[in-house]
């Protein structure tokens, strides 16, 4: 097994310099020690016939060709890589790749971390899901959950008091969380609803595709939020829940969440306070899709995420994580990629906002709630304060 | 079909300017906008802005070139 005070010795292969450099500083930060980021195959040999990582991070295509030999020798020594790609995903079936994580190229540094850590943790304890859950403990979470107040009780305790009991039911119902891909659909539309999804870590999204592939995004789901209360009365989900970034997931049973809602009634308050701002922040959604620019779309959302990642602690005055590509936010804003693109490029130009490495920093917030004319009424975060 | 394509330059706001209205039959069907260095791998390529009547997307593609362009608006009419 790993020992804490040894860094895990991670390949970077990687054809971008650029993205190289970025990866290896938040792995490095990350407490890994970073082999590379080599370039082409030939040099990630080399790096491998030198020392042998415990994992690696492979983008398929190097400098000099498909990285064939490279997976060939990962596998026969044992180290488990993540696929870190701009290629298409369909292509993760392809033969010498099977089974390994994939990343879309460019990724979030911390979705890179993530499955890291995941792929860690399976290394250190090859006795699968029950001893995981069990005994060892989620090394980084716990490190990073410290002190850190549980997202769901943050959450609720805007809109209600709780006592040290609901605070030690919400714990519990949230405390078996299992680490979810990128890109993984958690239910699909017509699955037949088998508890209520908790996101914990990461972002989810709820969302319909027509039949030609395209999307239209609902609803973010941040950290502490949780889809649809009262889903366990329907047969069949009338949509998808995915996750967008790398997320920690709890399922909560249908029974557990009713036995919530009679026994403890400021937990029931907080969570139908929470449905309300759901259906509140969808009818923004629509204003949104609706009634408002490009410009003023993605400022409207810009602004309501800074509030809503504050409000669970996980924001800076000013500065937070938008784990999502731009054709999420396309998909989310009803606009082509290109205008996302334009919007984010104008909305750079005004000195509004700067976007780098999946961190958003709004330089003038004032002026961003104008374009966007941002109201924050329906997030009803003041709510217990005016109680 | 008849295409005719008309160089124009289109106010989008940013750097994508150089443009083309398309006529098929003398009417004015599409926008076809070629995206600026602004957009990395799509740069060079033809951004339908506007398409008129049955070429109107709710998602608009972005072609390779003009020929895949007229050919996918052929399609559409």
């Amino acid at each position: 097994m790993q020992h804490m005070d040894q860094p895990i010795v991670v390949l970077l292969a990687e054809s971008d310099a650029v993205i190289g450099m970025d990866l290896s500083d938040a792995l490095e930060q990350a407490a890994y020690r970073v082999l590379g980021p080599a370039d082409n195959t030939a040099e990630a040999l080399r790096l491998l016939e030198q020392e042998t990582p415990t994992l690696a991070v492979l983008d398929v295509q190097l400098k000099d060709g498909r990285c064939t030999q490279l997976i060939r020798e990962l596998r026969a020594r044992g180290v488990h890589f993540v696929v870190h790609s701009g290629a298409r995903q369909d292509q993760r079936l392809n033969g010498d790749v099977r089974g390994a994580p994939w990343l879309t190229k460019p990724a979030v540094s911390w979705d890179v971390i993530a499955v890291l850590d995941e792929l860690s943790l399976s290394d250190s304890t090859p006795s699968q899901e029950e001893a995981r859950s069990e005994d060892a403990p989620l090394l980084r979470l716990v490190q990073s959950a410290e002190g850190a107040p549980n997202p769901l009780v943050r959450k609720l305790e805007r809109f209600t008091a709780l006592s040290a009991t609901d605070r030690a039911v919400l714990e519990s119902i949230s405390a078996e969380t299992r680490y979810v891909a990128p890109h993984t659909d958690l239910v699909r539309e017509g699955d037949e609803p088998g508890g209520v999804f908790l996101v914990m870590e990461g972002v989810a999204c709820r969302h319909k595709h027509r039949a030609s592939g395209h999307h239209q995004i609902m609803a973010y789901l941040l950290p502490g939020d949780l889809c649809d209360l009262d889903v366990a009365l329907l047969k069949a989900m009338d949509h998808t829940i995915t996750t967008l970034s790398a997320c920690r997931v709890a399922r909560i049973a249908p029974q557990t969440l009713s036995g919530l809602l009679e026994h403890h009634p400021a937990i029931a308050r907080g969570l139908r306070m929470s449905t309300l701002v759901d259906e509140a922040t969808l009818r923004e959604w629509l204003m949104n899709v609706g009634s408002r620019s490009a410009q003023e779309r993605i400022a409207h959302l810009f602004c309501e995420l800074l509030l809503r990642w504050q409000a669970i602690g996980l924001a800076s005055e000013n500065s937070y994580a938008l784990p999502f590509t731009q054709a999420d936010l396309a998909d989310t804003t009803g606009l082509s990629t290109v205008h996302v693109n334009r919007t984010l490029q104008a909305l750079r130009r005004q000195g509004l906002i700067d976007l780098k490495g999946g961190q958003l920093t709004i330089l003038n917030l004032p002026k961003l709630k104008a374009l966007g004319e941002f109201r924050a009424n329906y997030l009803h975060l003041g709510d217990r304060a005016a109680a | 079909m008849n295409f005719h394509l008309q160089p124009v330059q289109v106010a989008t706001g940013s750097a994508d300017a150089e443009s083309y209205l398309v006529f098929t039959d003398g009417f004015l069907v599409a926008v076809l906008v070629r995206l600026s260095d602004q957009h990395e791998e799509a740069s060079g390529q033809w951004f339908l802005e506007a398409g008129f009547g049955r070429v109107d997307n709710p998602h608009p593609p972005i072609f390779v070139d003009l020929d895949q362009a007229q050919s996918w608006i052929a399609d559409q009419l």
